[in-house]
């Protein structure tokens, strides 16, 4: 009954031809006394058969009561259930489907005829090929070819598609016409081939359907993409705004709680819709959660479908709604019919997105109102009662002020409940923690001013950073992070405030992060394996990406569904930007300090530093670099845009407050506002030598640890010699760098230069016992053959060092052992 | 939109109003002839098909009811965009609800021009003693903006399969009329639409006919 209903003329039926003919006697009785003239559909009766007697059959007679009750002319009972007519219980044959019902208006006669699936009253064994079908899914649709004898064209369409994918790559970066117009000619194709081989017959609808929906299966993901691709934007921004909403319950939206049942089945449901590739398929996905909500004995109201629909939306994890609908109403060729139920479903979709984006829907807030006063001030933002209640309470300390011991006047019950800072309410959530929810900046400032401590947790597990993060609030954050809140602190979720901001969308949060934090970390995972990375790809943030990547976060962290960011990427623009930032980005490709393996030469991500861009910047990386050979660290940490440990108080702390702008405290802002121009700290000169190479060449260790703090790449090469950090600090016998350099989790110890030494053997050569001693029991391998062929061992022996031999051999045996 | 398929017209109709007016009673009245104060049915009732066959002109009507809640108002256009035919329903005893039916009037005028069918229903009529709206009033007003008056009562089944019999006629004829425009043209032109604004103090053409379900 959806999509394309089963119709015939009635007035071409012989069998109502035959009535109208000679029996209009019938026809005006039925008009006036409500009888319900049947009529079995055209091909589902001989010629034969008609005559005065199976015409009497088929006219039903209401009796008194119950409603649904009818005798025939011919005196035998039958009775209407859902759309049915039973003529006998318990018997197959027994219940005849009404395919539809026609309320005649002939002249001055009104009269209702049911069209029947087959005649009554006739042991007659209908062939199920005969049966009027609609295709419902994209398996119909194939059946329906198959059983049209069309099976050979399924091949052709596929590779017509195929060749459609393979002439246009750019497809997804075309506009939304030019793809409706590609995908449209692309049909008018696949029709063309259908119709060289068939004579259309009356089921042309469903031809054309079939052929469409098998079409939209072959082109499979890349029309999918396509469409997630055009409407990337309009994506993240609703995304946005239903990330933002998912703390709504039931109550909020005005749905009854009788509902909860059927939300729960229709939410299962239409949770797959993702995973349908045809429009049919996701329009049978609509309908199929439409049934869950019907299928109760609760009359549902279009009020209450569009607010459950909005319920659903916020509460799925389906991050591309607009594509979703886009592609419903935009891509179906093969129908015109604007007023059918599918169509409907799909409105009903698209006037619950709509609504979601309407200022209405911001309207709505969380029912989540403050139980006590104290938190009430606070979301109303009344510091002045606020401060009443705390002083108050600060005053009265433990000598209870009180009227009389007993009393329960207004302000003797106010001092007597615990009105302190670090107070709690029903969740956990401390006064401070309520504040950054709401994103009260003067009151976070008061209440830290009254000693409020800012590393509270409340049963999530979440700070008040969380939840400024993941509200979105930054003047909040860059307070709260002022005063040294933990950045990189996990929720129960095992996520950090960075994944909450990425998750939500929040931009600016995720840049305050950035800028004010110099021990971020980007790639936190969380319970389920994301990084921040994951989330922004999830949710279409194309900038928020982009500020990841430029900070290097690593792409080929796989979550524990086993999928990188990449593998999440909807649309071109997302996974373009990964590929572009990740080049030798693998599929598989792991990273070695976060999923150490038992191989040790894990590929890095990059071989060789950043290469600078322009004069300009060129001569900045020599000037860097020539300040860490002059071991002059507060020079270098200002080229490089960071503080050094001893130096990083200077930040907010002087300023009249964290955001001000004033010009006393704009001079005291430089250091964070040099972020901007800063060099990269993997960036290298023309020669490869990054920082790190410099800082362990020449021995620089505080420097090499600060270095490494930030996300220097240890085992980045030079261009010519191919020698890592390590390599320079074994050649220079900076034992500290080399402890320091060999001790990080991702450093490859055996790395090998252009001859194939390995930092090991520089060491041996050297006949430093003390390094290579380090190297050892840092897991140096000393069988690593460079390109002569010969392992360190060998050359060792052929050097005679002896007591680096022993050292080796020492080794090998405990290896052996 | 009207598309006339297989000798088929398909004709959309929305109802509009306020929420409680009794929109998805009448609609269940009509299609499926049934009626409950607690609305205890398993049958949905936002968007029902029937078939007509008027003088041997075949109809498929598709009614969609809509959300009536004010906060859905904006949502309106989603809803009744190319449709034929609009029932504007509005409950006698609540004269709000008849404000409501003149702001609908106006914006689908504004948005659809002449080319949507209008009937407005003063529905409850079960409930005269507690009338509010007064039916000299009501008619006059829709006769003013090109709209056909009933009085219905979906609990006692009176007046609803005259208006929207009434309906389906009058979209029958404006499609034809339409047609018969059209027929030197290239028929894909039908989704053009005339705007033609309308206030409260302009009239419009009168309707050509008045149908007998005026009561």
């Amino acid at each position: 009954m959806w999509g394309l209903q089963y119709d015939e003329n009635l007035s071409d039926n012989p069998f109502f031809q035959e009535i109208l003919a000679n029996h209009g006697d019938i026809v005006r009785r039925a008009s006036q006394e409500q009888w319900i003239i049947c009529i079995p559909r055209a091909g589902a009766f001989e010629a034969s058969e008609i005559n005065s007697e199976t015409i009497f059959d088929h006219i039903l007679v209401p009796s008194a009561t119950p409603h649904e009750y009818f005798c025939t002319l011919t005196k035998k009972q039958v009775w209407i259930r859902n759309k049915e007519i039973v003529t006998v219980e318990d018997r197959p044959n027994g219940t005849i489907r009404v395919l539809f019902e026609e309320t005649f208006y002939i002249e001055d006669l009104k009269y209702l005829v049911f069209c029947l699936e087959r005649p009554l009253f006739m042991d007659r064994i209908i062939c199920d090929a005969h049966r009027p079908n609609v295709p419902e899914t994209l398996h119909d649709c194939i059946d329906f070819l198959w059983g049209k004898n069309l099976g050979h064209v399924l091949g052709k369409v596929q590779r017509l598609c195929a060749s459609f994918v393979e002439q246009n790559r750019g497809f997804a970066t075309e506009n939304l016409q030019s793809q409706r117009d590609l995908v449209g000619s692309l049909y008018s194709q696949c029709l063309q081939v259908i119709l060289k081989n068939q004579k259309l017959s009356g089921e042309c609808e469903n031809l054309k359907l079939a052929v469409e929906t098998y079409m939209q299966s072959c082109l499979d993901k890349t029309l999918i993409k396509a469409v997630n691709t055009v409407t990337c934007f309009k994506d993240a921004s609703f995304n946005k705004i239903v990330r933002n909403s998912s703390d709504l319950q039931l109550k909020d939206l005005n749905i009854a709680n009788k509902f909860c049942d059927i939300i729960t089945n229709a939410k299962i449901e239409l949770s797959k819709i993702n995973n349908y590739v045809t429009i049919l398929d996701k329009v049978n996905c609509l309908k199929l959660t439409f049934n869950h909500l019907y299928n109760t004995n609760v009359c549902l109201t279009s009020d209450d479908i569009l607010q459950i629909f909005v319920f659903l939306i916020i509460k799925l994890n389906i991050n591309n709604w607009t594509s979703n609908l886009v592609y419903l109403t935009q891509f179906q060729f093969s129908t015109l019919n604007v007023s059918n139920e599918s169509n409907f479903l799909v409105t009903t979709l698209e006037a619950a997105l709509e609504f979601v984006k309407s200022s209405q829907f911001a309207q709505i807030k969380s029912s989540q109102q403050p139980m006590n006063r104290i938190f009430q001030t606070i979301a109303t933002n009344d510091s002045a009662q606020l401060r009443d209640l705390l002083k108050y309470k600060r005053t009265a300390g433990s000598d209870t002020n009180l009227c009389h011991p007993l009393c329960d006047c207004d302000s003797c019950r106010s001092a007597d409940s615990s009105h302190d800072v670090a107070m709690t309410n029903e969740k956990g959530q401390s006064l401070l923690t309520f504040a950054a929810l709401f994103g009260r900046c003067e009151m976070v400032e008061l209440l830290m001013g009254m000693g409020a401590e800012v590393e509270t947790r409340d049963y999530f597990g979440k700070a008040p950073l969380h939840y400024a993060a993941m509200k979105g609030h930054q003047d909040v954050l860059l307070i709260l992070v002022n005063r040294k809140a933990e950045v990189n602190a996990k929720d129960h979720d095992g996520n950090t405030p960075l994944h909450l901001a990425c998750s939500n969308g929040h931009e600016s949060c995720v840049k305050a992060l950035f800028y004010t934090c110099r021990n971020l970390d980007v790639d936190c995972v969380n319970k389920r394996g994301e990084t921040p990375l994951h989330l922004a790809v999830k949710w279409n943030y194309v900038g928020i990406l982009r500020i990841l990547l430029e900070n290097h976060a690593i792409a080929a962290i796989a979550n524990k569904k086993n999928q990188l960011p990449v593998n999440l990427a909807q649309n071109y623009y997302t996974e373009k930007l990964l590929r572009q930032y990740n080049k030798n980005l693998e599929p598989t490709q792991e990273i070695g300090g976060l999923y150490p393996t038992s191989d040790t030469k894990t590929v890095a991500c990059k071989e060789h530093g950043i290469r600078p861009k322009g004069l300009e910047l060129i001569k900045k990386i020599d000037l860097l670099l020539k300040a860490i050979e002059n071991n002059d660290l507060p020079l270098t940490c200002f080229y490089l845009g960071f503080s050094t440990d001893s130096s990083s108080d200077y930040n907010f702390q002087s300023k009249c407050h964290p955001l001000c702008n004033c010009e006393k405290c704009e001079d005291r802002d430089e250091g964070p506002r040099k972020v901007v121009d800063r060099i990269n700290v993997n960036s290298c000169n023309i020669d490869g030598f990054t920082p790190l190479h410099f800082a362990a060449k020449f021995g620089r260790t505080e420097l090499l640890r600060i270095l490494l703090d930030c996300r220097a790449l240890p085992n980045l090469k030079t261009y010519k010699t191919l020698q890592s950090p390590l390599h320079l600090a074994c050649i220079h016998q900076r034992l500290p760098a080399v402890k320091e350099l060999a001790k990080c989790a991702n450093c490859d110890v055996d790395s090998q230069d252009y001859k194939g030494n390995t930092p090991l053997y520089y060491a041996c050569v050297k006949n430093d016992a003390r390094i290579v001693e380090a190297l050892l029991n840092n897991g140096a391998n000393c069988d690593v053959r460079n390109h002569q062929g010969h392992s360190v061992i060998k050359e060792v022996q052929e050097k005679r060092l002896y007591g680096i031999s022993a050292l080796l051999k020492d080794e090998a045996s405990e290896d052996f052992l | 939109m009207a598309n006339n398929s297989g000798g088929i017209h398909n004709f959309k109709v929305v109802l509009l109003g306020e929420g409680c007016v009794g929109k998805t009673s009448l609609v269940l009245r009509y299609v499926e002839d049934k009626f409950n104060s607690n609305h205890v049915t398993t049958v949905q009732a936002s968007f029902l098909n029937k078939k007509l066959n008027i003088e041997g002109k075949r109809i498929n009507l598709a009614i969609w009811d809509t959300a009536g809640q004010e906060k859905f108002h904006a949502l309106g256009p989603i809803y009744y965009r190319s449709s034929n035919g609009a029932v504007l329903v509005y409950d006698i005893t609540d004269e709000d609800s008849f404000q409501k039916v003149k702001s609908w009037v106006k914006e689908l005028r504004k948005i659809l021009g002449a080319d949507i069918c209008l009937v407005i229903a003063g529905n409850k009529t079960d409930l005269e003693k507690n009338r509010h709206v007064s039916l000299e009033e009501a008619e006059t007003y829709s006769s003013k903006v090109g709209a056909i008056h009933f009085q219905t009562s979906a609990k006692l089944n009176k007046g609803v399969e005259e208006m929207f019999l009434t309906l389906t006629q009058k979209m029958l004829e404006t499609v034809q009329e339409k047609e018969a425009q059209n027929a030197p043209l290239s028929r894909q032109n039908s989704q053009r639409r005339n705007v033609v604004v309308v206030d409260d103090d302009q009239v419009p053409p009168a309707p050509t006919k008045q149908c007998c379900g005026n009561s």
